[in-house]
Parts: C-alpha cells; sequence; structure tokens
C-alpha cells in the first residue's frame, strides 16, 4: 500500500527518497517502449537485455527502463544509456550482448550502434549532438526518454507534481488563470485560441458543474506527436488537467483517446490510478479541500469527433457530429455544462509555466506565439520524428537542419502543415516561421503539428485529391456547404487525375471552396478548402498539366503513367516476370523483357523489384514499343 | 461427411444468436451509465463485429431503437457489421503512408488475395483487408497492421513493400493452418500440409 501524500512537504520528502534509492545504481538502460519501437522489435530486444544483463550479474548496478517514445521512430528500437547519453539505434537482439560487456562492463562505445552523420560520415555517440535532437528545444518532451511512463515515482523524481502542489497552496484560482493569459500560451489543438482567455470563460459561465477535457483524439491522419506524449509522459498532462480543473473550478474530468491508441489509453489510466492512490487526484488532493477526479473515454475513429462539440456529445455516448457553436463550448458543452477543452499538448504545457512562471514562457518562442511546439515529421525527409522547436524557428531550419533534408538526394516540393485543415507550403516561403498567425498568412495552418514533406514524387493534384476524400469520408454530412461540396470536389479531383479534367474545372473549383469556406457549419468544412486552393495557388503548372496534356510529372496518378522495360537496361532476371500478379511481362532467361500494356494493371511490383533500374514510369509521353521479335539482352560489363 | 478446415474456419468466425443475446444481457445490465458507444465496443470487442442479433439484443435490453443503434454502428469507422476474417490485414491510409505509396500496397494485397471492392474477406476466412486511419507511427511509412478478429494479437509492419507483403502474408497462412485444428470423432487432426 502506498503513502497517501497529504502536503506539499510529503511530496518533497518522497521525491528525495526516491531520488536519494536511484543515486545506488550506475547506468540507467532507458529502452523505447514506444508504439513505433515494439513495431520494429524493442520488445524482443528488451527481453534479451532483460536475460544479458542478469548474465553478468549486473542487476542492481544496472537499471533498465522502458521508456516512451523519444521521437526518432524510424531509427528504432532505441536504447540510451545514461548517465552518458549515449544512443543506441537499430538495435537488434544480437546486439545486445555487445553493449552489456563493452559499454556497460567496460565503458566502451559500440561504434557499430551510433549515428553516422550521413553528409561527413562521423559518429556521435551522444543522444543531444545528434542533428536531429540538437537543434530542438524539448521542454514537453524532455523526459520522454528519461522516465518510465507506467511509474509516478519516476515522473515525481523529475521534478513532478510541484506545479500542482504550487498550485494548489500557494496560488488562487483566478491568479492561476491570470498567469497562463501572461503566458500567452495558446491552444496546440488546431486553432491556437488563447487558453486563459478560454479557462476564465468556463470558470465565469454560469451552470454547475463544470468539466475539463484532455483532446487526445490526434484526427490528422499522418500525425502522432499527442499519442507520444501521452504514452510517453502521461502524468504530465494529467497534471496539467489537476491545475486547470482547480483553477477552473471543475471536479470531473475527461480524457478522450482515440480508438487507435491503446497504449496511449492504457498508460493514461494507469497514471490515473496511481495519482489517486498516492493523493494526487480524487479526494482532498494533498491535503487541501479540492476534490477531482478523472475518467479515460476511447472514442471510436471518426475524425470530425476531434472537434469540440462533436468530442463532447461523443463523451455523452451519441453520435459525435458538431453543433452550431452560437454558444461556445466553453459555455455550454458536456450536458449543456460548462466545459473546458484542450489538446494533450496544451496541458501538459501547464505544470511548466506554473513552475517556471510567465515571463519564462514568453520568452521563448516569438510575440504572437510563445513556447514551443511540437511536430511529426515525416514523409520524404531523412529524419522522420517527432521535433519539438521554439515557435518562430523557420520551415527550412526544421526540415534541412532537424530533418536532415531530402531523403535520396530529391528535390524538396512542398511541406503540409495543419493535416487536412492546413495547407502546401512551396519552397520560395520555406523561411515562414512556424507561428500561428505567419502560417495562416500563406494559406496553411499550425493545426496540432502534421508536417508532411513532399518531394519530386508527390503529386501535387493527387495529394489535394487525397485530402478531400479524406474528408469526403470523415464529414459527418449535417450540413449541405459541407457535404455537397466535398462530394463535388472529389468527382472534379479524381476526374482530373483520371486525366478526364476540363479548363473549366478549374473555376468550378474555385467557386465550390468559396462557398464552403463560408457556409459550412464547423471548421471542418471551413478548412477543407485549404489543402485545395494551396495546391492550386502555388502549383498550378501541375493542374494544367494534368488537365491539357494528360501528364502527371510526379507519376503517381495511375491513369496517367505506364510502366515500361528499358531494353539497353534489362538484364533478363525474370524476376519481374515472376513477380507481376496478372502475368503482363513478357520474355526469358536470354531476352529483354517487355510489358503487354493491355494486361498491365499498374501495380509498380516489377519498378520496386528491378534490380538494375530497367522498369521506368512514363507520363505524357508515347510508350515505346515492345521489341521486336525476341531481342538478346545486352550484358552488363562487370 | 467432414467440413474443409477452411468453410469450418469461415463458420467458425459467426456466433450463434442465443450466445450474443446472453453476452449482451450481461454487458447491458451491468453498466451503470448507459453508453451506447461503451456497450458497441463491448460487443464488437468480444465477437470482432457487431452480429445483427447483437444490434437488435442491444435495442431491446437498451430501450434505444434500431435505428438509432445503427446509426451510431455506422457513423463510427470502428465498428464492422460482418464478420472478420481470422486476422485482419489493416492498410494505413494516414498522409505519411500515403505520400509513401501505400495506397499501390493495398491495391496488391487486394490481388494477392483475390479480393474486389464489394469482398473484403477471403473465401476461406483467413483474412480481411480494411484500410485504417493513421497507427501513430508514421514514421515507419508505409504501415501496415495485422490483428487478428478478437484484437487479442496486433503487430504493425512498417517500411512494406510487395514483396515484403508477400513474404509476411504467407508467413500468416502457415500460421492459420497450425492454429486451426478440428475435432473429427475424438481425434484432433492438425491441418497442416
Ligand atoms: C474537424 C476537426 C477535428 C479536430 N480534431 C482535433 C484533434 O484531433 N485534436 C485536437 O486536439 N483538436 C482537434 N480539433 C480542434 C478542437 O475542436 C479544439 O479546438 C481543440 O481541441 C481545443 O484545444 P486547444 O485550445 O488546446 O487547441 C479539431 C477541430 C475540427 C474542426
Ligand atoms: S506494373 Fe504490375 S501489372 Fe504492370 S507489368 Fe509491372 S508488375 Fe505487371
Ligand atoms: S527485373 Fe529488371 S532486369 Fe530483371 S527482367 Fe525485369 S526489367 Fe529486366
Ligand atoms: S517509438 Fe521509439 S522512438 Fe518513437
Ligand atoms: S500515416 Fe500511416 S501510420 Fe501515420
Amino acid at each position: 500500500m502506498v503513502k497517501r501524500i497529504n502536503s506539499p512537504e510529503d511530496l518533497e520528502k518522497l521525491r528525495n527518497e526516491i531520488i536519494a534509492k536511484s543515486k545506488a545504481e550506475k547506468h540507467v538502460v532507458s529502452v523505447c517502449m514506444g508504439t513505433g519501437c515494439i513495431a520494429l522489435g524493442a520488445d524482443v530486444m528488451m527481453d534479451a537485455l532483460e536475460k544479458e544483463v542478469e548474465k553478468h550479474g549486473l542487476k542492481g548496478k544496472v537499471e533498465i527502463k522502458k521508456v516512451g517514445c523519444v521521437g526518432f521512430c524510424e531509427q528504432g528500437p532505441i536504447i540510451i544509456i545514461y548517465p552518458e547519453e549515449i544512443c543506441y539505434l537499430k538495435v537488434k537482439p544480437e546486439d545486445v550482448p555487445d553493449i552489456v560487456s563493452k559499454t556497460l562492463v567496460e565503458g566502451k562505445i559500440v561504434e557499430r550502434l551510433v549515428y553516422t552523420d550521413p553528409n561527413t560520415g562521423e559518429k556521435i555517440p551522444k543522444l543531444g549532438e545528434i542533428p536531429f535532437y540538437k537543434h530542438q528545444h524539448r521542454l514537453l518532451l524532455a523526459n520522454n526518454g528519461r522516465i518510465d511512463p507506467r511509474s509516478i515515482e519516476d515522473y515525481i523524481a523529475v521534478g513532478g507534481y510541484k506545479a500542482l502542489a504550487k498550485a494548489l497552496f500557494e496560488m488562487k484560482p483566478e491568479e492561476i488563470i491570470e498567469e497562463i493569459k501572461a503566458s500567452n500560451l495558446r491552444g496546440r489543438g488546431g486553432a491556437g485560441f488563447p487558453t486563459g482567455i478560454k479557462w476564465e470563460t468556463t470558470r465565469n459561465a454560469p451552470g454547475e458543474p463544470k468539466y475539463v477535457i484532455v483532446n487526445c483524439d490526434e484526427g490528422d491522419p499522418g500525425a502522432f506527436m499527442d499519442r507520444a506524449l501521452m504514452e510517453g509522459n502521461p502524468h504530465s498532462v494529467l497534471e496539467g488537467l489537476i491545475i486547470g480543473a482547480y483553477a477552473i473550478g471543475a471536479h470531473e474530468g475527461f480524457v478522450y483517446v482515440r480508438e487507435e491508441y491503446p497504449m496511449a489509453a492504457e498508460n493514461i489510466s494507469l497514471a490515473i490510478k496511481q495519482a489517486e492512490e498516492y493523493g494526487l487526484l480524487g479526494e482532498n488532493i494533498m491535503g487541501s479541500n479540492f476534490s477531482f477526479k478523472v475518467t479515460v473515454h476511447r472514442g471510436a475513429g471518426a475524425f470530425v469527433s476531434g472537434e469540440s462539440s462533436a468530442l463532447m456529445t461523443a463523451i455523452e455516448g451519441k453520435v459525435g457530429e458538431p453543433r452550431p457553436k452560437y454558444i461556445h463550448t466553453a459555455v455550454q458543452g458536456i450536458w449543456n455544462k460548462p466545459s473546458c477543452l484542450n489538446n494533450v499538448k496544451t496541458w501538459a504545457c501547464v505544470p511548466l509555466i506554473i513552475l517556471r512562471g510567465a515571463e519564462w514562457f514568453r520568452s521563448i518562442g516569438t510575440k504572437g506565439s510563445s513556447g514551443t511546439m511540437i511536430f511529426s515529421l515525416v514523409g520524404k525527409v531523412n529524419n522522420t520524428g517527432l521535433v519539438e522547436v521554439p515557435m518562430g524557428i523557420t520551415l527550412r531550419d526544421i526540415i534541412f537542419k532537424i530533418g536532415g533534408g531530402i531523403r535520396g538526394g530529391k528535390k524538396f516540393k512542398a511541406v503540409q502543415t495543419g493535416g487536412p485543415s492546413g495547407g502546401f507550403i512551396p519552397e520560395e516561403l520555406l523561411d515562414t516561421p512556424v507561428d500561428f498567425d505567419e502560417l495562416r498568412k500563406v494559406g496553411s495552418m499550425m493545426g496540432s503539428g502534421g508536417m508532411v514533406v513532399m518531394d519530386e514524387d508527390t503529386c501535387m493534384v493527387d495529394a489535394a485529391r487525397y485530402f478531400v476524400d479524406f474528408l469526403l469520408e470523415e464529414s459527418c454530412g449535417k450540413c449541405v456547404p459541407c457535404r455537397e461540396g466535398l462530394k463535388e470536389l472529389s468527382r472534379i479531383l479524381n476526374n482530373i487525375c483520371r486525366g478526364e479534367g476540363k479548363e473549366e474545372d478549374i473555376q468550378l473549383i474555385e467557386d465550390i471552396c468559396e462557398t464552403m469556406s463560408e457556409a459550412s457549419l464547423c471548421a471542418l468544412g471551413r478548412t477543407a478548402v485549404n489543402p485545395v486552393l494551396t495546391s492550386l495557388k502555388y502549383f498550378r503548372e501541375e493542374w494544367d498539366e494534368h488537365i491539357k496534356d494528360k501528364k502527371c510529372r510526379a507519376k503517381v496518378c495511375k491513369a496517367l503513367i505506364n510502366y515500361y522495360i528499358d531494353p539497353e537496361l534489362c538484364q533478363a532476371c525474370t524476376l519481374c516476370l515472376r513477380e507481376c500478379p496478372v502475368g503482363a511481362i513478357h520474355g526469358d532467361k536470354e531476352h529483354v523483357h517487355w510489358i503487354d500494356q493491355d494486361k498491365c494493371i499498374k501495380c509498380g511490383t516489377c519498378y520496386e523489384v528491378c534490380r538494375f533500374g530497367a522498369v521506368k514510369k512514363i507520363s505524357g509521353e508515347p510508350i515505346p514499343p515492345p521489341p521486336k521479335g525476341m531481342k538478346p539482352i545486352r550484358k552488363r560489363r562487370e | 461427411m467432414h467440413k474443409s478446415a477452411t468453410t469450418l474456419l469461415a463458420s467458425s468466425n459467426i456466433p450463434s444468436k442465443n450466445e450474443v443475446y446472453l453476452f449482451v444481457s450481461k454487458i447491458t445490465s451491468k453498466s451503470s451509465r448507459n453508453n451506447l458507444i461503451k456497450i458497441l465496443q463491448a460487443v464488437q470487442n468480444r465477437y470482432g463485429y457487431l452480429p445483427e442479433a447483437g444490434l437488435k439484443a442491444i435495442s431491446q435490453f437498451m430501450n434505444i431503437p434500431l435505428s438509432r443503434v445503427y446509426g451510431v454502428a455506422t457513423f463510427y469507422h470502428q465498428f464492422k457489421l460482418e464478420p472478420p476474417g481470422r486476422y485482419v490485414i489493416l492498410v494505413c491510409m494516414g498522409t505519411a503512408c500515403h505520400a509513401k505509396g501505400n495506397m499501390n500496397n493495398y491495391e496488391f494485397l487486394r490481388l494477392l488475395l483475390g479480393l474486389d471492392s464489394n469482398k473484403h474477406t477471403t473465401e476461406d476466412g483467413m483474412f480481411s483487408l480494411e484500410s485504417a486511419r493513421c497507427f501513430g507511427c508514421c514514421s515507419l511509412a508505409p504501415v501496415i497492421m495485422i490483428m487478428s478478429s478478437d484484437g487479442s494479437y496486433k503487430r504493425l509492419y512498417g517500411h512494406v513493400t510487395p514483396m515484403l507483403l508477400k513474404k509476411i502474408i504467407n508467413e500468416y497462412r502457415v500460421k492459420v493452418l497450425k492454429e486451426v485444428t478440428i475435432h473429427v470423432g475424438h481425434t484432433k487432426r492438425n491441418f497442416v500440409r
């Protein structure tokens, strides 16, 4: 049975005890057990590590910690060894004996597992010196990698719940709200609404009880920053929520977690249970007279349910559809009571602001957007993963300094921020700083942190079509402009991608977009036009090529491309012939292969498997005719 | 007459009406705050989909019109109204995965499994193919997930290509055949060939 914490002094005492206890251990080995690393086999590697440590009799001298996502998932499974902060990447079970005998026993570095700079070839063993991490400013993610998310003691050891003690015992609710307002914290879930003002509205709204809610619906398809925070440091979100509840005067809260995130739901549920046991949640928190309880609610998978009013109806157990917002949910939300909804990251900022002050928070970032932002940097960059940066950093720095530039030496084409509500930003605007207002000026938005990098192999018409089709499926269908507008947009865009576009389509698209952005009920419909309009604005040539020349320069739109085998390069290895699912390839061991265009379904398998780069994609040009008779191959010189 | 292993596999995915009624009556009487979504989630967790009998039972026990139960069940992607195959292959259609060509992988799987736009489950009940929303593993794009129909087994695969998929599917084929044992008389027969 754990001892309840009944005062701020109790908390400090416990903290000191935990720290004193852990001093005895020399090395801490953090193994990332985030969803990404587990997919790459971290769990198997973990078993091997535990066995190996035991075999060397290091139990008690080395502490193995299962930590949450450290953000560099692509390089997983990842191990970080403290205090030296040695970072090993792509660790396989076979590597474990070396790690234990060399690093843990002899203090040497296993060179083959450390990060190698692709440009200089330099080996960089220290986590903080890897370019991907060096240019980041990790506040919210600072402890991912250092603490076991399933251990409240770990969180307390790094200063956890100190802010809560300060808020409950040294500050009045109004003072907390003033502090948040002074920090200029803006919502990290999409629109960037000032958090302090929202809190104040709910606090002052008539009606009891009041509710506070964490939005972990993370609907942006292609982003995972909220997942990582919930999985890797759930107590930080919970602490922020408790402080917010106290400031707002709420006694009940909800955490809304999307269906696809079982581990996030599990970890936050465990955090809630632990906090209750320690007296940090429930009745008379820390011996104060403030009581608060939290329930986890699992979403059932609908993008629109991430919208505030829809999310609240979903918590009530109904179909999660938005309602008109003549009255804001901050005033009338769940069961028509005042309800304050914030994004995961917004809540996690709160303890930091309370502890270090509004002025410190404002000193990071820009005038209009203070603090840091976590982006999920994915797509065609060399280093994909989670990056936490101060607001105001340029897109160029994120993509080229942290992301390490474009994969495979290809050419950058666009970066998409803000998910389906955001837009594409072209090369000439790469020096735009990330800031709520600046991103909106270029037609995109901050959104909740999705950032997808696209290169010359991405078709901008197809990318716009992708978001329209995504939203068409996700629109709740309640309002006409959104429902019918998306249907029509989807039809036109799909036609263009199929090579059936007409010149007058562009005007039609623009008209539909105008109606949708003005007349839709919720932000889904109003912002759905952003991907389309930015693609049109910055990449008009590609649209014209699709419509007039029936050409897709990125060679993505299936109807506009063909596969063909270059007779000069084919080595007649028969691989493509064997792999083609429809038997469209002809040839044999002695002769150049060729594709029967009438049979080919353009699945791309031959392109994928050919080791000689003989299979080519072409668009907008005539297909070279198949070789007459059987053409013998021209062997490559060895 | 023996049923073949595969038809048995397909029919074993379908629970009996009585059992469904019993299960729903149990869970609906337990929950204090009658939350339709939670009940539907429980039924789906149990059977891997929402059997028609289950929706009727929910409507009856919770005193909610059947049309509303259907309304909620069809609104959310999570809910399935058809019995899934033993293993469900989920192909991520998130932005990162789309940008890295997961649509091609989806098409490839469809061909490989002999499915079309109306048919999502293989004849033998072994696999279902579905598109999914982002798994939050976008760094590993393109990503697929394979899970057992009851959700007890889940595995993500990153950086997939048609070739890798072919290999993975074959592994599961072997796995399924090993799992399926049928009783003929008193002897247990194992269907590994
Ligand atoms: C269609 C739609 C989907 C949304 N999805 C999310 C989401 O997944 N996560 C989120 O935090 N906010 C989402 N939002 C924004 C929320 O409505 C709300 O503004 C936000 O959660 C408030 O938190 P914040 O002030 O901390 O940003 C969405 C909005 C719309 C219109
Ligand atoms: S693209 Fe697919 S169908 Fe066409 S030839 Fe290549 S492997 Fe065969
Ligand atoms: S895989 Fe390439 S080299 Fe081999 S037969 Fe096909 S086209 Fe020729
Ligand atoms: S899951 Fe391990 S780094 Fe993200
Ligand atoms: S986009 Fe596929 S996992 Fe996120």
